[in-house]
């Protein structure tokens, strides 16, 4: 691909299914504690996803990630996520309460 | 025509109705907002009085609604759906980083007027009623909204890190349409945008972010010579660590073809440079 050189290149399609396992730690933070606590349980709910990344993943080895080519701000915010509990979700934090509101 | 008022708010046109009074271009590093002891408190409080002059800004010039342009890291718009636009036309607007949560009003009026405007000059624009913004808002708007910004939020969402994303010039005539819009409606509007400056952020170059590209880049802003930025091909913003700048040509384009950029300040933190400029 035209764009493999890139710092952040297109995201391979057949990392969809490791890219939606760290997206769904990412946004719901009840799973990304349970992945804390036994990540095997977490991991083994993804037949999709290959022994391989879930090895990375299992392991917080985000040099490997990377290696792998997955996308680096899927890597950086899980990495945030575990070394400084810096909590990343935002996508399922649910703003559903369509009313005006002043800060 | 570009005026110093008396508090520094810099007001543009000042007698005009519609069109963009003023723009900002403003980092947004998750470490402006949790201020990690490794980082020089001194210049991250020179950030946060960058946020807050946006809102004291919309406050000066009487705006109908300030653009906020920032992107979403692969939240809302994960691989699923990549829209390389997005205008966000609900109210609340919501954003929300690391138990910090924020509740602006929305303008769903000016915000599809917005949309329509652009349709009519030539862009495609996605939009969305309700997904919860990411940091890149929040991490400003936290300080805006301690500084008592009033003005309804229309956020803008770019694609800067999947692609194949716009074209840095592409998203430099995203500006220029807003701008345009602006003025058939008799909208008044200000603009800021988040993002950069150079930063690597999940890559092995992460503790090398280019430095001197920053410099090189706020020397071509403070020059006017804009076009040296929207002339780069992605590729060559992808090697500098500046993919985020796509936001910055939004805001550049809307203040028009002449634009001179004022630096409030730049310091490089070791994994980013944070700048903030206004124009």
């Amino acid at each position: 691909m035209a764009d493999e050189h890139l710092m952040y290149p297109r995201p391979q399609v057949g990392d969809f299914p490791v890219h939606r396992l760290l997206h769904d730690m990412q946004e719901d933070e009840d799973l990304f504690v349970e992945f804390l606590g036994d990540s095997d349980s977490v991991l083994g709910r993804y037949p999709d996803v290959d022994d391989e990344a879930k090895q990375l993943i299992a392991q917080h080895d985000y040099a490997g990630m990377q290696q792998r080519g997955l996308h680096p701000i899927m890597i950086v915010q899980f990495q945030r996520h575990i070394e400084w509990g810096m909590r990343m979700t935002a996508s399922r934090a649910a703003a559903t309460s369509v009313t005006d509101v002043t800060s | 025509m570009t005026t110093l008022a008396t508090d520094g708010v810099r007001s543009t046109d000042a007698g005009t109705k519609g069109g963009v009074a003023f723009g900002f271009c403003v980092s947004h590093a998750p470490q402006i907002f949790t201020q990690p002891k490794e980082e020089d408190p001194a210049e991250l409080a020179r950030m946060h009085a960058g946020y807050r002059a946006v809102a004291r800004s919309a406050r000066e010039q009487h705006v109908d609604a300030l653009i906020i342009v920032a992107l979403d890291h692969l939240h809302n718009h994960f691989l699923n759906l990549v829209p390389q636009f997005t205008i966000f036309t609900g109210s609340p607007v919501v954003a929300q980083f690391n138990r910090r949560r924020i509740e602006l009003n929305g303008n769903p009026t000016l915000a599809n007027s917005l949309i329509d405007g652009l349709l009519d000059r030539g862009f495609d624009p996605a939009f969305s009623q309700n997904e919860v913004l990411d940091h890149s808002f929040l991490v400003p708007l936290n300080f805006m909204v301690e500084e008592g910004l009033e003005a309804p939020v229309i956020p803008i969402i770019v694609n800067a890190y999947v692609p194949p994303q716009p074209s840095i010039r592409r998203c430099y005539d995203l500006g220029r349409a807003i701008a345009s819009w602006a003025e058939a409606t008799g909208t008044r509007v200000g603009i800021v945008s988040t993002g950069g400056m150079s930063h690597f952020p999940g890559t092995e170059r992460f503790s090398k972010p280019d430095v001197e590209a920053d410099h090189r880049v706020l020397g071509w802003l403070e020059a006017g010579d804009i076009e040296k930025l929207v002339s780069m091909s992605s590729a060559e913003l992808d090697d500098i660590g500046m993919v985020e700048l796509r936001t910055w040509a939004i805001a550049l384009g809307s203040r028009g073809e002449r634009v001179q950029a004022e630096r409030h300040s730049y310091w490089d933190s070791g994994h980013c440079g944070y700048a903030v400029i206004e124009f």
